[in-house]
């Protein structure tokens, strides 16, 4: 890794030959630096977003790109325990009742340890000195996609996780080459069944249509060709093998160029097309730019992969220092996923909630990670928000914010009148997160009274422009501002909630707590 | 009982009132055609999946076949048991209700359902019947979510698809229609104050874009996507009132048993008695995955089922809805012929599918596939399962199926002309 720094570090000043039009220094305010704590990450703290403003553009982005944190401080490691899967070969000998008892409890070790892994990576997006190593594995995790459902083994995945946070800055290239060899990928999309004779084209069509080309720029002769030469590998306990004897050694044509390919070669071959970075390019930017990519952008990184032999810190550092990044059609038009939802209220507050209740949440909002829907990954986007899941990211969000118990969650839901329904309904109603909200509670420390101190203020203009540009990505929209204004007016002169003169320390915490769910909940708060 | 549109404009008094406050009425037009879809559809599909592979030979059973009794030693059920269809098959002891409803003509057995090279992985197996696709999701779409979108791209209505549940299935996946799900109408919410989100409401107004800069198309970046929300957000709100209520003001017409799956047909029931404009439902029923102990886990199973869905058809007759509502059944595979050692049976390939209303053709419909002309174990599929999805859009949901499935299958006359 530290290398390949180096050599990125080497290539600043190449980069800077690409037409793009870099952002002054003196435009770098805390805009700025929060639209790119945003898209780098999962959002700051007012503290975090004013340090990167304050050290300058160049800066912000080196420390963004290699950790926030001056020290060489490394995330807790994640023990990954071996489920041992030699019983498997004793097992025929057993009588099925007992086969059927091993395999149980082999796939439940299992199953928890990839639980224990989904919360330990939640941990490490909440408070990772290197946020950015974060968001880009969540973006690797989609792009080269596997899911635990369909491999079954928390080993490969987890292993496939590790690929992605080791070399997700690193080479494109090289980075491809390991997924093809990887054994959860192998097992996806079933390469591990792909040998001579018995060709399996699935993995070769993905490797074109969603990780390199892109539809319209291969043919079904390139997808069968691109197989014969991805023939041979299997898994086995340890790690994925090349057999000889399955591999299909005879000549291949892909793309207009005929060699005796193997898998290393095909992939080589097909990086050469210029469809290629391109689409990769384009990947990319959609994900960390928005769905709207401003003119030209595509083209311009796609020569620059091609310039650094698909090096992707110079791609990186150029995007992050890009004027085109930090444009009014880039900033804010981006929906959060639920787990950058989740998380970024975490970071925001700068307390970070347990794991495992985000897990659960994004769970529930559609988001399941080491579950993807399919081989896209997630769509992402418009379709992260529906009608129930935008209500439903403002409950979680409130949770989040003011704690829980049980209790307390049932009675939130119940309040309302249910007619025939009776509570019991209500609880069962509520599934999943009643089970794993079972008998734990959360309630965060932060007052966000401590918070309008730190800031000063009184008015409850100035209570609301605190709290929203603490819990928002954008800027709240005038609309917003002036109905969270009327709302906090409005209790005050009910005077239920003791709010007398407008003196922060006075203002009940229970309101302020209600204000921010309201801030949650908004359009607003679903965009970075 | 369908909502008339004076009784939608009392609802629109709670649930958009705050919008008419805010002085950002939804213009007259928009408000009508609101009113419109909000009637109750013709044609209504409710579909059940069995989760984790019903059992077919113990569903619909063959008793005078005796390589029935051959496999099935401790499974088995006796022929004395059997609530008998024809002197071949009849039904599991437990579904009187069911039984009952295929005498009167309501019950379609589709039977020895499939699809060519069967996958016998749960969830593999599942995508290829949501997606009616051998990619299964791989294909994109699921295959409600593309008839809805082909045959309704210009509904407004946010409730057009409900899954009661939590895990939406992905035949529900959809470009347009995209489904409300909800384990319960009372978790269909958002939990603050109601006065809160008044404030809410006002927070993010309709049409402000509009207003000021012409067409939402011509807005790009924050601004698109501002106006994209807060008219979801409205729609949420509107959406989720109108179901509590819906659901509050609903009296069952039957006794439901006590189960997951009744209490989830009965909130099915309320919505559709109370008039919501929801063309599909889904829901699940699990358990199906009898490794172990088949006999005892089906039995109940059945129990279950047969109960709660005779208390929903009753339910839909005494309200004057069944006439509107087909239900379907359809599991991801059957089991085995073979029982394993543990009086079980392991995951198989072809199994009967099930279509119950009062507009169906009742009766046997597709071939019982042979018990001894089997593939490694198994039963081979005699029907294609989209042949029965054919019919259902063709003359049920209302599109052309080919455009949906990518190909034109046979369809079955599962309907009565």
């Amino acid at each position: 890794m530290s290398s390949m720094r180096i050599i990125g570090l080497l290539l600043i000043a190449s980069t800077m030959a690409f037409g793009q039009k870099q952002l002054p220094e003196d435009s770098f305010g805390e805009p700025e630096a929060r639209h790119l704590l945003n898209r780098a990450g999962f959002g700051g703290t007012p503290d975090e977003i004013k340090s990167l403003s304050d050290m300058g553009l160049k800066k912000a982005v080196q420390l963004i790109l290699h950790g926030l944190s001056t020290s060489e401080s490394s995330p807790t490691a994640f023990d990954i325990a071996m489920v041992d899967r030699s019983e498997r070969r004793r097992m025929r000998s057993l009588p099925q009742k007992e086969r059927q008892k091993i395999r149980q409890q082999m796939r439940q070790v299992d199953r928890r340890q990839m639980a224990r892994y989904r919360t330990w990576w939640v941990e490490q997006m909440l408070a990772s000195p290197n946020p950015f190593q974060e968001k880009l594995t969540l973006f690797w995790h989609g792009y080269f996609t596997s899911s635990f459902r369909a491999v079954r083994n928390s080993e490969h995945i987890i292993n496939q996780n590790k690929l992605f946070r080791e070399e997700g800055l690193g080479n494109f290239r090289t980075l491809l080459r390991h997924i093809a060899r990887d054994p959860a990928m192998l097992r996806y999309l079933d390469n591990d069944k792909n040998h001579k004779g018995a060709p399996n084209e699935n993995f070769a069509r993905e490797v074109m249509e969603l990780f390199t080309l892109g539809e319209g720029n291969y043919t079904e002769e390139d997808i069968k060709e691109t197989a014969r030469a991805f023939t041979g590998w299997i898994n086995r306990p340890g790690g994925a093998r090349f057999m000889l004897r399955r591999h299909d050694r005879g000549e291949k044509r892909i793309l207009g160029r005929k060699g005796r390919y193997g898998v290393d070669d095909a992939l080589d071959v097909i990086l050469e097309r210029s469809a290629a970075p391109l689409w990769v390019s384009k990947r990319i930017l959609r994900y960390f730019v928005g769905s709207e990519i401003p003119d030209g952008m595509v083209k311009r990184y796609a020569r620059l992969l091609r310039k650094n032999d698909w090096d992707l810190l110079p791609f990186f550092e150029t995007l992050f220092s890009d004027a085109q990044f930090y444009s009014p059609l880039v900033v804010g038009n981006r929906i959060s996923s639920p787990i950058e939802f989740l998380v970024g209220i975490g970071r925001r507050l700068g307390e970070s909630p347990p794991g495992w209740l985000i897990v659960t949440f994004s769970d529930q909002l559609g988001q399941s990670l080491m579950d993807p829907p399919n081989v896209k990954g997630w769509e992402g986007g418009d379709a992260w928000i529906t009608t129930s899941s935008f209500m439903q990211r403002g409950n979680f969000a409130r949770y989040l914010i003011e704690g829980f118990d049980r209790r307390s969650v049932v009675a939130d839901f119940a309040s309302d009148e249910t007619g025939k329904m009776d509570m019991k309904q209500v609880r069962s109603g509520l599934g999943p997160m009643m089970r794993a909200m079972r008998q734990r509670r959360w309630h965060p420390e932060v007052r966000m009274r401590e918070l309008l101190l730190e800031a000063k203020v009184t008015s409850s203009a100035g209570i609301v422009n605190v709290l929203c540009q603490r819990f928002l990505g954008v800027p709240v929209t005038e609309d917003a501002r002036r109905s969270l204004i009327a709302f906090l007016e409005n209790e005050k002169k009910s005077g239920k909630s003791r709010f007398r003169k407008a003196r922060a320390l006075e203002v009940p915490e229970d309101l302020l707590r209600r204000l921010v769910h309201l801030i949650l909940s908004l359009p607003e708060a679903q965009l970075v | 009982m369908t909502i008339n549109r004076r009784k939608f404009m009392t609802y629109s008094a709670g649930t958009l009132g705050a919008l008419a406050l805010s002085n950002n009425i939804l213009s007259a037009a928009e408000l009508n055609k609101l009113q419109e879809e909000t009637d109750t559809p013709q044609n209504i599909l409710v579909i059940l999946q069995l989760s984790g592979g019903n059992d077919g030979l113990s569903t619909v059973v063959p008793y005078a076949d005796d390589a029935y009794g051959r496999a099935r030693s401790s499974t088995r059920i006796a022929p004395s048991q059997v609530l008998k269809i024809d002197n071949y098959r009849g039904l599991h002891p437990n579904l009187k209700g069911l039984h009952d409803l295929y005498g009167s003509g309501k019950l379609a057995i589709i039977e020895g359902t499939g699809y060519p090279d069967p996958v016998r992985s749960h969830f593999k197996s599942l995508d290829i019947w949501h997606a009616g696709n051998s990619r299964g999701r791989n294909a994109g779409y699921g295959w409600v979510g593309q008839t809805i979108d082909k045959s309704y791209p210009d509904i407004r209505d946010p409730n057009v698809v409900v899954h009661i549940g939590n895990k939406t299935p992905f035949s529900l996946n959809a470009a347009i229609h995209k489904p409300v799900a909800f384990t319960t109408p009372a978790a269909y919410r958002w939990i603050g104050a109601e006065k809160d989100a008044a404030t809410l409401q006002k927070s993010a107004p309709l049409c402000e874009h509009e207003k000021q800069s012409g067409t939402p198309k011509s807005a790009s970046g924050r601004d698109r996507a501002l106006a994209r929300l807060r008219r979801i957000l409205h729609e949420a709100q509107a959406s989720s009132s109108q179901i509590r209520q819906v659901a509050k003001n609903y009296s069952p017409k039957a006794k439901y048993p006590r189960s997951g799956l009744s209490a989830s047909l009965a909130t099915v029931a309320a919505l559709i008695t109370g008039g919501m404009s929801t063309r599909i439902y889904s829901l699940e029923m699990t358990g199906f995955d009898t490794h172990t102990n088949h006999r005892n886990k089906h039995d109940r199973l059945m129990t279950q089922l047969d109960g709660a869905l005779s208390a929903f058809q009753k339910d839909l007759q005494a309200h004057g809805k069944s006439g509107s509502v087909t239900t379907m059944l359809f599991s991801e595979f059957g089991r085995r012929v073979q029982e394993n050692g543990s009086q079980g049976l392991d995951h198989g390939v072809a199994g009967p599918m099930f279509l119950l209303g009062d507009k169906v053709k009742g009766g046997l419909h597709g071939k019982h596939p042979s018990l001894t002309k089997l593939d490694k174990g198994d039963l081979i599929h005699t029907t294609d399962f989209r042949q029965v999805y054919a019919s259902l859009i063709d003359n049920w949901i209302g599109g052309n199926h080919a455009q949906v499935l990518g190909k034109n299958y046979k369809s079955l006359p599962l309907f009565q002309s």
